[in-house]
């Protein structure tokens, strides 16, 4: 009895572990080699493993089982050039740093903005991504700013994000009545609809997609530009960055860059990060 | 280690006793934060409270409609039973603030949202804790009550019930803990109470210090529940023994 229990808890771990690996992989092991393959042909070389939040429409999400978007198109691509197979692995964004402090993945893309405290405890790439925030409402609201109406609103934003500390902020300046922080923008974003909360804070492209998905129920009516950046993020004095900035660096050269943009974003880039400023 | 063993790595260079109590055991974070932290508390408080109050409320309704003869009456809450212990309380908690909103539910509040979940979630518990206390009691009490006069309504208000309550109290003080517990699964739709509370500053801060703080708080809380659920039961074993 106690031993064919034992078996019974073996099976179960084993397949626990069998469902786990799937879910790291982003979609399957399996799924995550042949997309290696087929889009690399760069003999493969190492298996990074890459942490993502993958619930970011444009940036990053599932589709049938396999992450897509921005963010994936780029890492693949610097994969590629920099010889490495990106292995995607699903994990809620605020668990990525501590993550990468405890050196879980080999690196991290998932929209993440480039910020001082963050760089305490993780080293970034160059920034591969120019965002601003936004404010967005239901079509029928009269807020227009973040100034203006929103004294008594709650506001939901993504725990550990930028948005969020915009819009703690903004509170502790007294112009937001409440913030209210999920797990998801996924779960913000069906709470705004269900007008839980008034008014959602967060990057303007994964806004933006979702007003452009939304048929009209939604609208973004401030953007609030904040200059940040994103980056890839890496375990500190990681000696992955090197080879990963030299592999962003011909991406944004070489055109690849824009193409990527325009494929996710639906726009040609208004710039491309760090080319401007010289010296970089 | 057999070749299908997920592999699990220890990488004793990785162990650092300076980043672990940095990482762990930075209190300053807690101090700098106390009312956040409060406020988060007294919500926890709050909603096992008013939880267990409704479950218990709601869970002695549903055990006397289920031990009733009339399937009428025992079917419906046998359902509600089964729907509530049959499905994980995150998943109710999920669907009722999140996934109403087609049947013309909407919670405003997040608080009565979360209530509500843990209050139906709970009263299935209790109905089950409450028909087994009830149905311990010999059956010549029932009978005797009959006897005497009173209807099947009187005897179980003035005889069975406070019999049965001497003796759910025990596992009602433990289904109160495991709501305090529960209650941090509320955290899931954005209630700032304790472990919402404690990932707010853990995402701020990127230090583990706040999580270690809460479970402390729980433990707190808890254990002294526990050895009076404890100290409940010896005393009741030794009366019926």
């Amino acid at each position: 009895m106690a031993k064919k229990l034992r078996l019974t808890v073996l099976a179960a771990l084993f397949l626990a572990s069998g469902s786990l690996a799937a879910c790291g992989g982003g979609g399957g092991s399996e799924s995550g080699d042949s997309g290696g393959e087929e889009g690399g042909g760069s003999g493969g070389g190492e298996t990074l493993t890459i942490a993502s939040d993958i619930a970011y429409r444009p940036f990053e999400f599932d589709q049938g089982g396999e992450p897509v978007g921005f963010d994936i198109d780029l890492m693949n691509e610097i994969g590629n050039r920099a010889g490495f197979t990106p292995e995607y692995q699903n994990v809620t964004f605020d668990g990525i740093i501590p993550g990468l402090g405890s050196n879980l993945y080999d690196a991290a893309i998932s929209a993440m903005t480039i910020t001082p405290e963050r760089e305490e405890q993780i080293d970034f790439s160059d920034p591969y991504f120019d965002a601003d925030q936004s404010l967005m409402v239901p079509e029928a609201s009269d807020v227009e700013s973040v100034e203006e109406g929103l004294e008594s609103s709650v506001v939901g934003v993504q725990i550990g994000t930028t948005g969020a500390s915009q819009a703690e902020g903004f509170q502790q300046d007294g112009l937001i009545g409440e913030v209210r922080t999920f797990d998801t923008i996924e779960d913000a974003f069906s709470a705004l609809d269900n007008g839980q909360v008034d008014a959602v804070i967060n990057d303007l492209p994964v806004s933006q997609d979702r007003v452009n998905q939304s048929d009209g129920a939604l609208k973004l009516v401030q953007t609030i530009p904040t200059g940040e950046q994103y980056g890839i993020a890496f375990p500190q004095d990681s000696d992955m960055v090197e080879p990963v900035n030299q592999a962003l660096q011909e991406i944004k050269d070489d055109g690849t860059y824009a193409e990527i943009y325009e494929e996710w974003i639906g726009r040609a880039p208004e710039s491309i990060p760090g080319e401007e400023t010289t010296g970089e | 280690m057999p070749e299908w063993w997920p592999p699990v790595e220890f990488d004793p260079s990785q162990f650092n006793p300076e980043r672990i109590s940095s990482y762990y055991l930075d209190f300053s974070i807690v101090f700098d934060n106390w009312q956040a932290i409060l406020q988060a508390l007294l919500i926890t408080i709050t909603l096992a409270l008013l939880a267990e109050v409704i479950g218990i409320a709601l869970g002695l309704a549903l055990s006397l409609l289920k031990i009733s003869r009339s399937k009428l009456l025992s079917f419906p809450a046998q359902l509600y039973i089964d729907l509530f212990r049959g499905t994980p309380l995150l998943v109710q908690i999920t669907i009722i603030y999140f996934a109403l909103a087609p049947v013309g539910i909407r919670f405003s509040s997040l608080f009565f949202a979360g209530l509500t979940a843990l209050a139906l979630n709970s009263a299935a518990y209790v109905a089950e804790i409450f028909r087994s206390g009830i149905q311990s009691i010999d059956k010549g009490q029932m009978e005797a009550g009959r006897a005497s006069g009173l209807s099947y309504a009187q005897t179980m208000r003035h005889i069975i019930v406070p019999q049965a309550f001497r003796r759910v109290i025990p596992p009602l003080t433990n289904e109160f803990v495991m709501l305090i517990k529960d209650t941090s699964l509320v955290s899931v739709i954005g209630l700032a109470e304790l472990l919402r509370a404690a990932r707010v500053l853990q995402s701020a801060t990127f230090n583990g210090t706040p999580l270690i703080a809460i479970a402390l708080l729980y433990l707190a809380i808890c254990l002294p529940l526990i050895y009076l659920t404890n100290i409940l039961e010896r005393r009741l074993n030794r009366r019926t023994a």
